[in-house]
């Protein structure tokens, strides 16, 4: 599958990884692991009642290194198994703990995200291989 | 121990008190006479009510309830006749339209509210048991019998909220997050319009350059 993010979820990643650097290598395994084995990366959210959406939106714990045991961020993704693609769109800027998704603008930034993919605005979007990178 | 917010806590409220059920809540009235009945004397009260022309009312919880239904996690079905209900072989005159159920199984709602916490819950679920399958006149009754809203004029207000903004429940961070997520309508209404661009667009995004820095 491929791993396409958009302009909102590359600065999500740029801004946690320069505020925590070492969440890095675990973010970056866990994209892989989304990109190479999705449905079996994340989990699905139980209570969600649409089938669509709650067999294809996944949510997974980022364990950074400079967290404690049993805290992380919240990293969110969406598959869509047809077009082989994994969405990311959300990560916590910080650990969830510390988080309220109050916070966040939900609806901004996917009414964003929607148009810009609609609009086939191509420069909004990339495939991502972080895990790739040499340094 | 966790906390939630206070909008997640409600709704987990209204969804726990509508588990209780055993066949869903005959009406909206009652659900608002069960909760008022089952929160009256807790040091936490979710919801605020006023005196209503039709008894104790929360447009809180009106709202809340509304937006469950719009999540999907209730349905309203329509009774069979609006006149009245038929529960364990027995007709009640009634005059609500709707039963209100949880679109999911009862018992993962059950637990999570009881555990969540439990001394509202077992409240709420004393309330359902003693008032929830009364007749709806003989609910009304006691309602307007009891001494706090006899003593207030219309829309005045008899009890306030006072949930603080995030409240501590017995639940583990795992629990917490899922019911933060999904009880969201926000964040599902987001969710949603995202993966429908993704399933309807035409674009190829398999030809997209591919990056592996995002700087």
């Amino acid at each position: 599958m491929h791993l396409v993010a958009h302009d909102i979820f590359m600065e999500q990643y740029r801004l946690v990884t320069e505020k925590y650097p070492l969440i890095k290598t675990s973010l970056d395994k866990q994209l892989e692991k989304a990109a190479a084995d999705p449905f079996n990366a994340g989990e699905q959210l139980r209570l969600i009642s649409d089938p669509n959406l709650k067999q294809k939106l996944l949510k997974v714990w980022v364990r950074g290194e400079h967290l404690p045991k049993k805290k992380g961020h919240r990293l969110l993704y969406l598959v869509v198994k047809e077009k082989t693609i994994v969405l990311p769109f959300f990560i916590s800027p910080e650990p969830r703990e510390d988080f309220d998704y109050a916070e966040y603008d939900w609806e901004a930034s996917a009414k964003q995200i929607y148009a810009d993919v609609m609009e086939w605005k191509r420069e909004k979007l990339r495939i991502f291989e972080p895990w790739r990178d040499a340094g | 121990m966790c906390t939630l917010s206070r909008d997640t806590f409600k709704r987990l409220v209204v969804l726990g008190t509508i588990a209780k059920f055993r066949d869903g809540v005959y009406g909206a009235k009652r659900l608002q006479k069960v909760v008022y009945l089952g929160t009256r004397t807790e040091a936490n009260k979710p919801f605020p009510y006023i005196k209503h022309h039709y008894g104790q009312y929360s447009e809180e919880l009106e709202d809340t309830k509304d937006q469950l239904l719009s999540m999907g996690l209730i349905c309203a079905e329509p009774t069979k006749t609006k006149r009245g209900i038929r529960f364990g072989g027995t007709f009640y005159p009634s005059e609500s339209g709707n039963i209100y159920r949880l679109s999911h199984p009862l018992e993962p709602i059950r637990d999570l509210f009881t555990r969540a916490n439990p001394d509202l819950s077992r409240a709420l679920g004393q309330a359902v048991e003693l008032y929830g399958y009364l007749p709806e006149a003989k609910l009304i009754e006691i309602v307007y019998s009891l001494p706090e809203f006899q003593a207030k004029a219309a829309n005045e207000l008899i009890f306030s909220a006072d949930l603080p903004d995030q409240v501590a429940v017995q639940l583990d961070e795992e629990e917490c997050d899922e019911l933060e997520l999904s009880l969201n309508p926000k964040f599902l209404y987001g969710a949603s319009l995202i993966l429908t661009g993704l399933e309807k667009t035409d674009l190829d995004f398999t030809t997209l350059k591919t990056v592996t820095r995002a700087n």
